[in-house]
């Protein structure tokens, strides 16, 4: 019997009853909506997790100390600006940047009426290349100012407005104090940057530190430290950090005269690491929403049980006119299959919009992948398969007489 | 002989039946006397247990199992008492069927299948469905899915035993005009007015042949 005959006579018994058939498939389609809208909020994640570390820059390196070294440490081994002028030449790097960071010391604010807390990052030339922020206003730290341990600072526009109370070109040349344990020191504004993170760090109010950025002579000097927090670059080829990260890792233990005291880690890995995590939580949660489709696969077997002892005068006319057990097993695996499959489209459908919703709730993107929606039609027409060959291969071996004689 | 359980009951013994091709056979008996074994064996539905059965040159008692079906539908055309069509399919679909399961293309399907329903004068009701018509059209879409396949011979249980007597004696007739056009036909009737309009009456009683004499004169 033609595919085609069997999917329009399938489709027609199905549609026959449509309350029976849509309660038949509700296992089925909440079963795949959970897939799908679970994977979906599980890609989005992972697409925002990307997103976020696109703007950190891809191929971006750090390389600072092993927190967790298991030799002791000596103030020798710390970083200094001569690791910095050691790998400054080395191949395979586009930029690369000494930072000092100093954390929570506060900022006397010009008009001295409120002060917050602030994050220096005392920075070398190429540190604009490296992070890209968007520059404003003015002018970026730039290799003049650090030769010169120039007490200049690139602020952002969230510190401007809330330091001057406005945040415009005139701001650049002003002045604002920080106050350290070393005093209080006057500094010139050189340029505004936009703050990235504004929109998150509103709804903290004045929790988050202002982020300000100076000369790393400068910084040092401040803070009267010869060391550095760590090293940053960027590496010519975002593919192929691991090899860079080695040889930089080995060069400074040779420096040093160390082994195992430093790491050089890359935001490709980190990326690696985090989608890893998300992939397996989503793949775990993917699992226990999979096992209702098991139990959707049994009402579809449940139901086609019926529909073979329902119909068994069909089927002896069915064979009494000629139909082979194979076409009579074929006919009823396709209506399990046509019950299935739909009940899996519209379960992506009910997943595609439960994942928007849920990610409209969360605050988070939802993506649903081709990959998922071509896994979901594959696992729903499986299940028909597994789950009606049974009640099919039941109504195929029936014997005629005693099919057309049941009432 | 008909297995029924453990028990092997003696349905049919010693029959000794010979239909040549063109022939209009009724069979008369009452029930229990082995009328049902013998349209099943007769309809490959059933084989017997001994002796043998040979349909068209084929000895159906040495065909295997499977391939009864395409013996079915290419050989047999069955018309039941209930005329057994599909409720949901409509006449000209009825009729497809059998050609269906023969796998002929859907052009020639429906050629054929038209051709059968106007053989039955059933034209002007090929989108019908079997309950948007009445107990003779129903059996006329039957008798125009029987013979759509051309087969060897045309099966008849008790084809009026559910119609009135205006739309028995319409049945009769397509049969008789069938049997004209060549076709061969056992029917089995109880009922001797119908049977009378046959060319031949063979009757059981106990699972013997006890009569088997040709139909001369009167309706025929």
């Amino acid at each position: 019997m033609h595919l085609g005959e069997n999917i329009k006579s399938a489709l027609k018994n199905v549609l026959s009853n449509k309350m029976r058939t849509f309660l038949t498939m509700l296992g089925i389609i909440i079963g795949i909506a959970s897939v799908i809208a679970i994977t979906s909020i599980g890609n989005g994640s992972q697409k925002e997790i990307e997103d976020r570390f696109d703007d950190l820059g891809v191929g971006r390196m750090t390389v600072s100390m092993r927190s967790n070294s298991p030799r002791n440490m000596y103030t020798s081994d710390a970083l200094t600006l001569d690791d910095y002028e050691l790998l400054k030449d080395v191949r395979g790097i586009k930029y690369i940047s000494p930072t000092y960071q100093a954390n929570y010391y506060s900022v006397k604010l010009l008009d001295p009426k409120e002060t917050n807390t602030a994050q220096i990052t005392g920075v070398g030339a190429d540190y604009y290349d490296i992070m890209a922020p968007e520059l404003l206003y003015g002018e970026y730290i730039n290799q003049e100012n650090i030769d010169n341990k120039s007490k200049t600072v690139v602020i952002t526009d969230t510190t401007a407005q809330k330091v001057f109370g406005y945040c415009d070109e005139s701001v650049v040349g002003q002045q604002i104090s920080i106050k350290s344990w070393k005093g209080s020191q006057k500094f010139t504004v050189e340029g505004i940057v936009e703050n990235p993170n504004a929109e998150s760090e509103m709804q903290y109010e004045n929790e988050y530190p202002e982020s300000i950025v100076m000369p790393i002579s400068t910084a040092q000097r401040l803070f009267g430290q010869k060391t550095l927090t760590n090293i940053t670059l960027v590496a010519e080829d975002p593919d192929n950090t691991d090899v860079l990260g080695e040889r930089i890792v080995a060069m400074l233990d040779n420096f040093h005269n160390t082994s195992e005291k430093y790491t050089c880690e890359s935001t490709t890995e980190q990326l690696e690491a985090m989608n890893e995590v998300t992939g397996t939580v989503t793949l775990l949660i993917s699992g226990v929403a999979a096992i209702s489709l098991i139990v959707g696969g049994i009402g579809v077997m449940n139901i086609m049980m019926v529909t073979v002892t329902e119909r068994t005068r069909e089927i002896g006319i069915r064979k009494s006119i000629g139909a082979r057990n194979s076409d009579i097993m074929f006919q009823f695996v396709v209506e399990a299959i046509i019950l299935t499959f739909m009940g899996g489209l519209l379960g992506i459908v009910f997943g595609w919009l439960a994942g928007l919703a849920a990610g409209a709730i969360l605050g988070m993107e939802s993506v649903v992948s081709v990959d998922s929606i071509i896994i979901a039609v594959a696992i729903s027409s499986a299940i028909g398969i597994i789950f009606g060959v049974y009640p099919a291969e039941k109504a195929a071996r029936l014997d005629p007489i005693e099919a057309l004689r049941y009432e | 002989m008909y297995r029924q359980g453990a028990l092997e009951v003696e349905a049919l013994a010693g029959v000794d039946l010979w239909v040549k091709p063109g022939e209009f056979v009724s069979i008369m008996g009452s029930s229990g006397s082995g009328k049902s074994t013998l349209m099943n064996i007769l309809g490959c539905l059933d084989k017997p247990t001994s002796g043998s059965y040979i349909l068209d040159g084929i000895d159906i008692s040495k065909t295997p199992d499977s391939k009864l079906s395409d013996i079915r539908n290419k050989k047999i055309g069955f018309v039941f008492q209930s005329f057994n069509l599909l409720p949901k399919l409509n006449a000209l679909e009825n009729v497809e069927l059998p050609m269906i399961y023969a796998g002929l293309p859907k052009t020639e399907r429906r050629k054929r299948a038209l051709e059968a329903l106007d053989r039955v004068g059933l034209s002007d009701r090929i989108k019908h469905k079997p309950n948007e018509m009445s107990g003779g059209q129903r059996q006329r879409a039957a008798i125009a899915r029987a013979l759509v396949n051309e087969p060897a011979v045309i099966l008849a249980d008790e084809p009026t035993g559910n119609l009135d007597s205006k739309s028995t004696f319409e049945i009769i007739d397509i049969f008789r005009r069938l049997n004209d056009e060549g076709a061969t036909i056992v029917m089995v009737t109880h009922e001797p007015d119908v049977a009378s309009c046959t060319k031949r009456i063979v009757t059981f009683k106990d699972g013997r042949k006890i009569n088997d004499e040709n139909v001369t004169g009167g309706n025929n």
